[in-house]
């Protein structure tokens, strides 16, 4: 197992949004994180990406801890994440974000930016074009400012910065939620290339559950903070208990 | 794209140069004035039009640069070294004003900034040695790489070469990741975490870089009035600079320049119209109403200032993107 | 695109600057607009006194003169821009400065452009005719001024001096000056205290509670009229007499009797010019001139400034007869004799406005007495006294 979080809590005043949550996800596996609103989902994925700091709990990716490190060291370390909503950025073409994700994969002493101010950097545009842009189709809008861009095309650039830095684990919050299903099949097939490609683990917090059932090897049911359910992504449907919490029935 | 904004700065450098040589000593003074007042600009957009800092201490911060300068210069150390030196120093003490930041944000930080001008201000006034104090600190011609700086037009060529090369940087720098990251910090500190941008780190060497950047000017400015002193940089000389890069436009290249050089030439011309007309008793108080007005419309009408107003009167410019005046920042994360 | 609209208004800005040339040319800036504006009547005063001359005369030697009044609005970097202008597109032949520290910061580049210059400062480190020789002063020094005031006090028998100056050069530098010298000891008297305040205060209670607390005698000035209303206005409220100050030249305005009515009552000052109104023959040609033109100070700075205007008209009147009745065409010739002309001058009389000039050391001369506010004047309280 490459991810291993266990025992992982967190409280917001005298609310506690994820309680001994635990979870597991190996190299190349895509793992659906789902439950109903309120469930904990991207709480806890803020825990892994050093957004929050939970109050107990370990998170170990390939043996190391990961709680207390900052989002910047995170990334540097291979853990990458995408948002639920986007940030309409001025001033930033699609290319200068897929750049700006890449940076990460730079291992830079301080300094270094005074060494890129005489670098070209054509050939990573090159890469970023071919192996990023290219399959989200953002090659044609690379150089076009972002706000300019449709909502699903932004999801698309945020993802696009994600992969750029090749992570070894990507965390997607929500990556098709306000996409036309279609959009939103074509993202997952993305995804599913790039975990192909890289070999990374995905944890994906996500609603629809089309996208969900025909991406994800291994879903991992949350209501009020806990795990309640893992397993196929056929079991899940079948489970009483999931259906009790998550449709609403008796 | 760069090698596009190189050719400019070469051609409006070049263009400054010749106007220094038509209009005689006046007229080096004036284009000297708007070359320092363009590299103290550029400085100023790096911080708060790119990094999204607002910082009122900008004109205490040209201060140390003309102090450092003048003592390097006077202790008999070459002009270079001398607006090297205050480069560096600048850049220190802006680092040092930009702590505050990595805890404070917007308009909490830029009152944080004022006490920083006011401290350095009260500095200046105090530390005889350096600063010689009330009287201020006379500072002696110096000599650039063995060339006497005496006259008003040899120091126009130091200036509107560094000018070149500030410029040149700043459009550089907007293009690595380290300006990126300037960027994505200006619309939200909470996006640029996410993204994971060493969020202080950044900040900090905007401060550095922009500090050191304003160090360079306040060198210039040191040379060219023979004279640091108190009196010369004060909260009136940062809101000077505010203006210049409002009105010339916010996190563009070319409006710190096209700011400084109006709000250099502005009072120029308004006092020269007013000559003219035989009006300049009464045209001459008009000077300050005339800027408080220019910036309050510019912030309604026009934010991105001057170069978003010019570049709408070109006739050929469709491309131009229409941003919106408020940075409309989708938060990320729930808070 | 952008560029050329820059350049064109570079371009616009810097054309309407071009230098419209007289054969004299006179430059005057001071502070028309900002802090110093309620005693800057000096200026009016050199520019009406040629604009006189243009209108009886028909100038200095039959030319016309130039007279440009410019504002530099107590800012360091446009009172050098303006020292620019002068110097190079007016070619004026003499120039009158303003504050102390553009003064300073251009000694200088005046030496070096070799162009006569009158300071309406008065900070003794210009005035120095072998290291700055065309720099030239019209009046006592402000240390000069505060002698004047001690001696009095001790003349009457009093002991405890208090001085309230201003944070800026012109407050500490004079003040640090008559401290080193020692000559308050020497006069029998005791500096009890030195209060430093804010150029811009709008409120000293607290510092003239302090001043009560050392039951001084005198509290001597070294500010302008500004600050020195907001001194007089809170020393009422905290029980002090307007009799105990005492301020140096620049607090000899109208405005301070006016605004604070019964608390200035008693307030002393420097006087170095005869008040606008005496009956002098300098009057008789102001009012004839103000028959004409509106007068805009009608104080006692207007007076200097009248004088200031004979003093240069004078020198430069005998630079153009010295060449034949011809305006030397060298503007560095003419500035040169100018100079030595200003120089020469050892008994110029001015009108009354003050005794004969003699410039022949800088400084014209270095009399004044203290005048009193008395029912809601200023009225001269003593002789004249030599300062030196």
């Amino acid at each position: 197992m490459s991810l291993v979080a266990r025992e992982v809590t967190i409280r917001f005043g005298g609310v506690i949004a994820v309680e001994r949550m635990a979870l597991e996800v190996s190299p190349g596996e895509i793992v659906g994180l789902i439950g109903p609103n309120g469930a904990g989902k991207t709480t806890f994925i803020n825990c892994v990406s050093g957004t929050y700091r939970p109050h107990t709990g370990t998170v170990r990716w390939l043996g190391d801890e990961l709680l207390g490190l900052s989002p910047s060291t995170l990334l540097r370390k291979g853990v990458a994440r995408t948002f639920q909503n986007v940030a309409s950025l001025h001033d930033l073409t699609v290319l200068d974000i897929a750049k700006l994700g890449a940076s990460a994969r730079k291992d830079r002493q301080s300094g270094g930016h005074l060494l890129d101010f005489f670098r070209s950097d054509s050939a990573l545009e090159r890469e970023l074009l071919e192996q990023i842009l290219e399959p989200l189709e953002l090659a044609d809008v690379a150089h076009k400012p972002i706000q300019t861009l449709s909502y699903g095309r932004r999801k698309a650039v945020d993802l696009a910065r994600a992969l750029a830095a090749y992570p070894q684990l990507l965390l997607l919050d929500e990556p098709v939620a306000g996409l036309t299903s279609h959009e939103g099949m074509a993202m997952a097939g993305v995804v599913r290339n790039v975990r192909d490609r890289l070999g990374c683990a995905v944890i994906m917090v996500e609603h629809k559950m089309d996208v969900v059932m025909s991406t994800c090897d291994r879903i991992v049911v949350m209501a009020a903070g806990s795990k309640i359910f893992e397993g196929l992504p056929a079991e899940v449907q079948a489970d009483p208990e999931v259906r009790r919490v998550y449709l609403g029935e008796p | 794209m760069n090698t596009r904004h190189l050719v400019i700065a070469v051609a409006v450098a070049l263009l400054m140069g010749a106007l220094s040589l038509a209009f005689g000593r006046f007229g080096a003074y004036m284009v000297n004035a708007v070359a320092i007042a363009g590299i103290g600009a550029l400085s100023l957009n790096l911080l708060i039009g790119y990094g999204g800092q607002i910082s009122f201490a900008q004109g205490a911060l040209l201060g140390v640069g003309a102090y450092t300068a003048g003592n390097i210069s006077n202790a008999g150390g070459d002009g270079l070294l001398a607006i090297l030196g205050a480069g560096v120093m600048g850049a220190i003490i802006s680092a040092l004003i930009g702590i505050p930041a990595l805890r404070l944000r917007g308009l909490y930080f830029a009152i944080a900034t004022l006490a920083a001008q006011a401290i350095l201000e009260y500095l200046f006034k105090i530390l005889d040695p350096i600063t010689n104090g009330v009287s201020g600190l006379v500072i002696r011609p110096t000599t650039i790489l063995g060339i006497p700086m005496t006259s008003d037009r040899s120091l126009v060529v130091p200036s509107l070469v560094i000018l070149v090369i500030v410029w040149v940087a700043v459009s550089r720098l907007m293009r690595i990741d380290l300006g990126r990251s300037f960027l994505v910090l200006r619309e939200s500190e909470i996006v640029a975490k996410g993204m994971g941008i060493d969020v202080a780190h950044a900040k900090i060497l905007a401060f550095f870089a922009s500090g050191f950047i304003a160090g360079l000017a306040g060198a210039l400015a040191g040379f060219a009035n023979r004279l640091a002193s108190p009196e010369a940089f004060t909260l009136d000389l940062s809101a000077d600079y505010i203006a210049m890069i409002i009105i010339g436009g916010l996190g563009t290249w070319t409006g710190p320049l096209i700011g400084a050089a109006f709000v250099v030439l502005l009072p120029e011309a308004i006092q020269r119209v007013g000559e003219a007309a035989g009006l300049s008793d009464i045209l001459s108080p008009l000077r300050e109403l005339a800027f408080g007005l220019l910036i309050i419309l510019f912030l309604i009408f026009e934010p991105r200032g001057l170069t978003a107003l010019l570049s709408r009167l070109k006739p050929r410019s469709l491309a131009v993107p229409a941003p919106g005046a408020v940075p409309a920042t989708g938060e990320s994360l729930p808070p | 695109m952008r560029l050329r609209h820059a350049a064109a208004i570079l371009a616009l800005t810097l054309a309407g600057a071009l230098p419209a040339r007289a054969q004299v040319s006179v430059c005057i800036w001071g502070t028309i607009t900002g802090p110093d504006a309620l005693v800057n009547g000096m200026s009016y005063g050199i520019r009406d006194y040629l604009e006189s001359l243009n209108q009886t005369k028909g100038g200095i030697a039959g030319q016309k003169v130039n007279a440009l009044l410019l504002d530099g609005r107590y800012k360091l970097d446009e009172e050098l821009k303006i020292y620019r202008r002068c110097v190079d597109q007016e070619n004026a032949v003499f120039i009158s400065g303003w504050s102390t520290g553009s003064v300073k910061a251009l000694s200088d580049q005046i030496t070096q452009d070799g162009v006569p210059f009158i300071t309406q400062s008065y900070a003794s480190e210009v005035l120095d005719p072998k290291k700055f020789p065309y720099i030239f002063m019209a009046g006592p020094t402000y240390e000069q001024q505060m002698i004047i005031a001690l001696r009095d006090l001790a003349a009457k028998g009093g002991k405890r001096v208090v001085i309230m100056h201003a944070d800026n050069e012109y407050g500490r530098g004079p003040v640090n000056v008559i401290r080193q010298s020692g000559v308050v000891n020497q006069l029998g008297l005791q500096l009890v205290d030195t209060v430093e305040f804010r150029y811009d205060a709008q409120d000293l209670t607290a510092q003239m509670l302090r001043v009560k607390s050392r039951k001084p005698d005198m509290v001597y000035i070294q500010a302008s009229t500004p600050q020195a209303i907001v001194i007089l206005r809170d020393a009422a409220k905290a029980g002090l007499a307007g009799k105990l100050f005492i301020g140096n030249l620049y607090t000899i305005s109208p405005t301070i009797p006016e605004q604070l009515g019964e608390a200035a009552e008693g307030f002393r000052a420097i006087q170095a010019y005869q008040f606008y109104g005496t009956d002098i023959p300098a009057m008789k040609q102001i009012e004839a001139f103000g028959a004409k033109a509106p007068i805009e100070k009608k104080d006692m700075y207007y007076m200097k400034g009248w004088m200031e205007g004979i003093a240069i008209a004078a020198a430069v009147e005998g630079a153009i007869k010295q060449n034949g009745g011809k305006v030397p065409a060298d503007i560095k010739q003419f500035r040169e004799a100018v100079r030595q002309q200003m120089e020469a001058q050892t008994k110029l009389d001015d009108g009354g406005i003050t005794p004969p000039l003699d410039f022949s050391n800088h400084q014209g001369f270095v009399q004044a007495r203290i005048a009193e506010v008395n029912g809601g004047k200023y009225v001269p309280v003593g002789d004249w006294i030599d300062a030196r």
